[in-house]
């Protein structure tokens, strides 16, 4: 019980120190690609305990307060069910199709606490998160039902071990095209460009995150330093071999080598997503679902013929 | 229809808003995305120009013309001189002319690239804004090496300009000639050619010849609809039409017929940022020696202006965002000219921005505002008309004003609101 216990705390800074980092490593990529130095790697999480030392005088009631804990809780509870290398909390019941839902429901628990707040940016940005949540579940399912299909089962942790003897689930032509379909659903739910019109900082100001200030918006920092780390974690599972290491006696080195291995293929990941958020424009909301409901949902689509096949 | 207004919002943008770069409110009637109306209430950038102006001399307005616009200061001043040489019948010495239309114009290619700046940063694209950005520090070091100063440049004084361009000057400036040739085809190429930005700029805010002729747009919006007008070009202005001065229309750069979209007006500016480019080249090798002033000191110029300056005077020149006027009537034996009046171009192109972008989405009307590239601070003005008589706000009613307003607001305030020391005595 208490070794259950100090795993899933462990799981829990580790994912919120390593999603700080993620934050980081993103701006300075960022900065770098525009040739600018740069926040130092560390900047998120000095806003972060700046945000959330402040005293919050506004509250607009209680499903304000409690859709950002909503988000917070899910995020958390997504990351005790992914595999993470050898340790793991809850991924026995880690099923697909439940990560992927609460991967998800933190936009939710966002969404309640914007709309709640009544500014009418918030409403349209929450507005425009929700036709976007509408538009990547389409693609989002291809790709699901194309791993389940090719690995006969919905259990992440079996799917991370299958690949340890089938090879990486891009390595078969048909999880390619699924993998690649869930790449471009991952650039909506890390809000990079060009999918980002729901937050759009130059338009609406942040959409949905506008009325937040101090503790709420520092929790959200939080929240989403863990969805970060949660979101490319699922990829790196589910797609990149996950990271089982056995080339060890030791089983705490060989826990430490398959952290490091997750580590280098989520910033992988992380990478792809900055360098497609920073060549392209942000497209309207109309473009996007029309661009989720074309290219991405038919490769997913034939992805999953495929694997069936 | 009745049924449906109620679902209809309005939302109000501005006065200060990360999109916009000036203080400037508009109130947006959207059907869910779609914009159904737009309301543009100006006036909240007003710093009494005109009325400082009443207390300065001919020479000190020079100074305060400058001021009023950080990104077209070199305009303002110029077309304000070119006011009080027409009505002072002051001539002008060609070189003076040339090193003139050499400011211009960078000053031009500075205010350009800041507004394809901006614009690639409304639709979320910062890797296009630091590139041009980038770019632009150069004409600031250029502008800075030639005239001493980033943005208010003070070259031009009346009857002429104040400073030489020499040969070390001339120096710096081909060498920046020489980077932009390598640096705009890839701004070009970024702007002009990528799908994803045509996909935003395209069929966007689109302002018909029509439209743009009854609210009388200009600069970069109107050839952009399709208008073929340039001061420089039909005014004539100047040595503009011996450098071979031609308005850029967007099927030149594009190759296609206007549509006037945000497209078109983007690159009409790309368009001019190469011309601008010749411009200078041919300046710098047409440039005759001689004087560049015919005062050749300040006190003499102050003497004179008091004694030639009689009537109106009336400057144009094509500012960055279209055709500026600024208007000037001046007495004999007085100092100060009786009334100054600018008319910027951003008044009656935001019109007719307002006017294009109903029916678009609302996340293209951040982009509809910066293709027009607004300049508030020269815009805000304030009149009152009351029971017919025109009357005109000092600052302490003006004060007066907000005093009682904040009152209204909340009567518990504390504090008192009578100004502290002295001010300015007036």
């Amino acid at each position: 019980m208490i070794e259950t216990a100090l795993k899933a705390l462990f799981i829990l800074l580790y994912a919120t120190f390593v999603g700080f980092m993620f934050m980081g490593i993103i701006r300075i990529v960022t900065a770098r690609i525009h040739r600018r130095v740069g926040p130092p790697i560390y900047q998120p999480i000095l806003d972060t305990i700046k945000l959330l030392s402040k005293k919050s005088n506004i509250t607009h009631g209680l499903i304000y307060d409690f859709g950002i804990l909503y988000a917070v809780g899910a995020t958390i509870l997504a990351v005790m069910f992914i595999p993470l290398g050898s340790i793991g909390v809850l991924r026995a019941y880690g099923d697909l199709i439940l990560i992927t839902f609460l991967l998800e429901i933190p936009m939710l628990g966002i969404m309640f606490a914007a709309m709640s707040s009544g500014n009418p940016y918030a409403g349209i940005g929450a507005q425009r998160a929700l036709l976007t949540l509408l538009a990547i579940q389409v693609p989002l399912g291809f790709a699901i039902v194309a791993l389940a299909e090719f690995y006969g089962t919905f259990s992440t942790y079996e799917i991370v071990m299958a690949q340890q003897t089938m090879g990486w689930s891009i390595f078969h032509f048909p999880l390619l095209l699924a993998a690649i379909a869930y790449d471009l659903v991952l650039q909506a739910m890390f809000g990079k460009e060009p999918f980002d019109i729901m937050i759009a900082p130059g338009e609406i100001s942040l959409g949905p995150m506008v009325e937040f200030g101090g503790k709420h918006m520092g929790l959200l920092q939080i929240q989403h330093a863990i969805a970060l780390f949660a979101e490319t974690l699922f990829f790196a599972n589910i797609f990149l071999g996950g990271g089982v290491v056995t080339a060890f006696s030791s089983s705490i080195l060989n826990t430490i080598a398959g952290l490091a291995v997750l580590l280098v293929k989520q910033v992988a990941v992380l990478l792809i997503a900055t360098f497609m958020g920073a060549i392209f424009p942000r497209f309207t909301i109309d473009q996007a679902a029309k661009f989720y409901w074309k290219w991405p949902t038919i490769i997913a689509a034939l992805g999953a013929v495929l694997a069936s096949l | 229809m009745t049924e449906k207004v109620e679902y209809w919002v309005k939302i109000p943008f501005g006065p200060i808003h990360p999109g916009l770069e000036e203080p400037e409110k508009f109130i947006l009637t959207l059907d869910g995305e779609r914009i159904v109306d737009v309301d543009v209430k100006l006036g909240y950038n007003l710093r009494g120009i005109q009325w400082i102006a009443l207390r300065r001399n001919y020479i000190q307005i020079m100074y305060l013309a400058e001021r009023m616009c950080g990104i077209c200061s070199f305009s303002h001043n110029h077309t304000y001189t070119r006011a009080v040489e027409e009505a002072g019948n002051i001539e002008v010495p060609e070189r003076a002319e040339y090193i003139r239309v050499i400011i211009g114009e960078l000053e031009r290619i500075h205010s350009h690239l800041l507004n394809l700046g901006v614009l690639a940063h409304n639709i979320g694209y910062d890797t296009l804004l630091h590139l041009t950005w980038l770019a632009r520090e150069k004409v600031m070091d250029t502008l800075e090496a030639v005239s001493g100063n980033r943005v208010n440049y003070s070259m031009v004084t009346i009857g002429g300009v104040r400073r030489d361009i020499d040969e070390k000057k001339r120096r710096v400036i081909e060498e920046m000639i020489k980077y932009y040739k390598e640096a705009f085809p890839q701004i070009e190429e970024a702007f002009l050619h990528d799908p994803t930005i045509e996909a935003r700029f395209r069929d966007t805010a689109v302002i018909s010849k029509r439209v743009a002729l009854e609210q009388g747009a200009v600069g970069p919006t109107g050839r952009g609809s399709g208008i073929r007008d340039d001061a420089r070009w039909s005014e004539g202005l100047g040595v503009y039409p011996d450098l071979g001065i031609k308005p850029v229309m967007p099927q030149d750069v594009t190759g296609e017929k206007p549509r006037g979209d945000v497209f078109d007006r983007m690159a009409v500016r790309i368009g001019e940022l190469w011309q601008s480019l010749e411009l200078i080249e041919h300046a710098l090798d047409a440039m005759p020696d001689g004087p560049i002033k015919t005062f050749p000191k300040d006190n003499v110029l102050y003497a004179k202006l008091r004694l030639m300056v009689d009537g109106e005077g009336i400057g144009r020149y094509e500012a960055p965002r279209g055709e500026l006027v600024h208007y000037v009537r001046g007495k004999k034996g007085s100092d100060k000219p009786l009334r100054w009046k600018p008319r910027e171009p951003t008044f009656p192109n935001l019109f007719s921005v307002a006017k294009g972008v109903i029916g678009d989405q609302m996340a293209d009307f951040v982009v509809a505002v910066a293709s027009i590239d607004p300049c508030l601070s020269c815009t805000d003005r304030v009149a009152v008309v009351q029971d017919g008589k025109k009357k005109i706000l000092t600052e302490k009613d003006l004060l007066k004003a907000s005093i009682k307003k904040t009152r209204e607001i909340n009567p518990e305030i504390k504090g008192d609101p009578s100004p502290l020391g002295v001010g300015c005595v007036r």
